[in-house]
């Protein structure tokens, strides 16, 4: 475990970078980024699970294609 | 930040004006612009993403480097863009002395675009910035966040693939077939390839080889970390006079798998960021200001990662393993915030960057 010291101007960017380490690395001070912290994990858990539980219709989805080259991964 | 991680930065801080302004400047000669070696340099494109650096501003950063030239590539502009309070007041100023000088006539525009401009305020920091300046603090002064990483370092280029990259920089200039033993993703067993090395790319926190494959026939893309052994042969090869990896890196289509992907990845942008997604991917929106985006998809962690860095903004419709992978997630981080003594681990602040 390593304990990295950020200076953040912009709270909510910072949160999604950290939460974008999918599950390797969270927020542990100050204890008012950790509540936001918190918050925003509970919020993202909360539409995914809507998603997920089927409370969203899958005929949500559109036909708007497009592919990321970074999505396909490599040969 | 270490003497080493500083040295790196100001290198590369070095080499990026040089190589917008002059793509065909080859890595040895930019390196001597730079005042290093082209191993050095090579080295510190392959480690774009180590944790010494500052974070977030890499990761927007490709870097292409082809037989004629290096060059780079930033989406830093493309991504969701908020202002801060200081910038959005310092914005509001220009406008309002723009606005009295104006005719009467010419104001109203003005006005729009002030009432745009206070619309892309965060009001988290705000909230921050006016909470310590209540408590008597220095109200620039940013807040310090610590944070937790398990493990240690993020991706970072190995030796080995070091190595691999400087083999493969080396065939590259001087047209050389190489044989690759590639692990592809997936199950299975390393398999051999004999492929014509056409551009090297740092994106994404890869390193990533755009060749010829001889077996396929066709261009293909090859992450280095997935490439178990590399040697260089005397077979020689000709450019083809029209490649160009940025048009193939726009195109993507040598990204995709030689068979076609069996799963598809489905994501839904909220309305907060579906502009910009939409912008950036060249679809539509829908009717309530969302968007939704198919990817093909090979990697199951990338597209975890993706996801969650747009927070509640953005979910996964399809495939339900990765949904299922997001979840998993958040459940474990929602149940390790729980722990007792986690929030106290650290305190302390130091001026923002």
């Amino acid at each position: 475990v390593v304990l990295r010291r950020f200076g953040v101007r912009r709270v909510e960017p910072f949160l999604r970078w950290v939460l974008a380490q999918a599950g390797e690395a969270r927020v542990v001070a100050p204890d008012e980024a950790v509540a936001a912290w918190q918050r925003l994990v509970a919020r993202t858990r909360a539409a995914q699970a809507a998603v997920a539980d089927g409370a969203v219709a899958d005929g949500a989805v559109a036909d708007g294609a497009a592919t990321d080259p970074r999505a396909g991964g490599a040969a | 930040m270490s003497a080493r991680a500083d040295a790196q930065l100001q290198r590369l801080l070095a080499a990026f004006p040089l190589m917008e302004h002059d793509p065909d400047l080859t890595l040895a000669e930019l390196a001597a612009r730079v005042g290093t070696d082209a191993a050095t340099l090579r080295r510190d494109f392959a480690q774009l993403d180590r944790e010494e650096l500052p974070p977030g501003w890499v990761q927007a950063v490709e870097v292409h480097i082809g037989a004629r030239g290096v060059s780079m590539r930033s989406s830093h502009f493309k991504a969701p863009m908020r202002l801060t309070r200081p910038e959005v007041a310092a914005l509001e100023l220009g406008l309002s002395l723009l606005q009295q000088e104006l005719p009467v006539e010419e104001r109203e525009g003005v006005a729009r675009v002030r009432g745009l401009l206070r619309q892309l305020a965060v009001p988290s920091v705000a909230t921050v910035v006016d909470r310590r300046r209540g408590e008597g603090g220095d109200a620039l002064r940013a807040p310090a966040i610590a944070a937790e990483a398990v493990p240690a370092a993020p991706p970072a280029a190995g030796e080995a693939q070091l190595a691999a990259f400087g083999v493969l920089h080396q065939a590259l200039e001087a047209r050389c077939t190489v044989a690759l033993l590639y692990r592809a993703a997936g199950p299975g067993e390393p398999a051999a390839r004999l492929v014509r090395p056409y551009a090297l790319v740092r994106a994404h926190a890869h390193v990533y080889l755009v060749a010829h494959c001889e077996q396929a026939g066709a261009l293909r893309v090859f992450r280095l970390d997935r490439v178990a052994e590399v040697r260089v042969t005397e077979a020689r090869f000709v450019m083809p006079p029209d490649f160009s990896v940025e048009s193939v890196l726009r195109d993507g289509r040598v990204f995709v798998r030689e068979q076609p992907a069996e799963e598809e990845l489905v994501v839904r942008y909220a309305p907060g960021v579906a502009r910009w997604i939409a912008e950036r991917e060249g679809v539509p929106t829908a009717a309530d200001g969302s968007v939704v985006v198919r990817y093909p998809l090979a990697d199951r962690d990338w597209a975890v990662r993706h996801v969650l860095q747009y927070g509640e903004d953005a979910v996964v419709l399809a495939p339900a393993t990765v949904q299922r992978a997001v979840l998993a997630v958040l459940d474990r981080l929602a149940g390790e915030e729980g722990a007792p003594g986690r929030a106290d681990v650290v305190a302390g602040e130091r001026n923002g960057s």
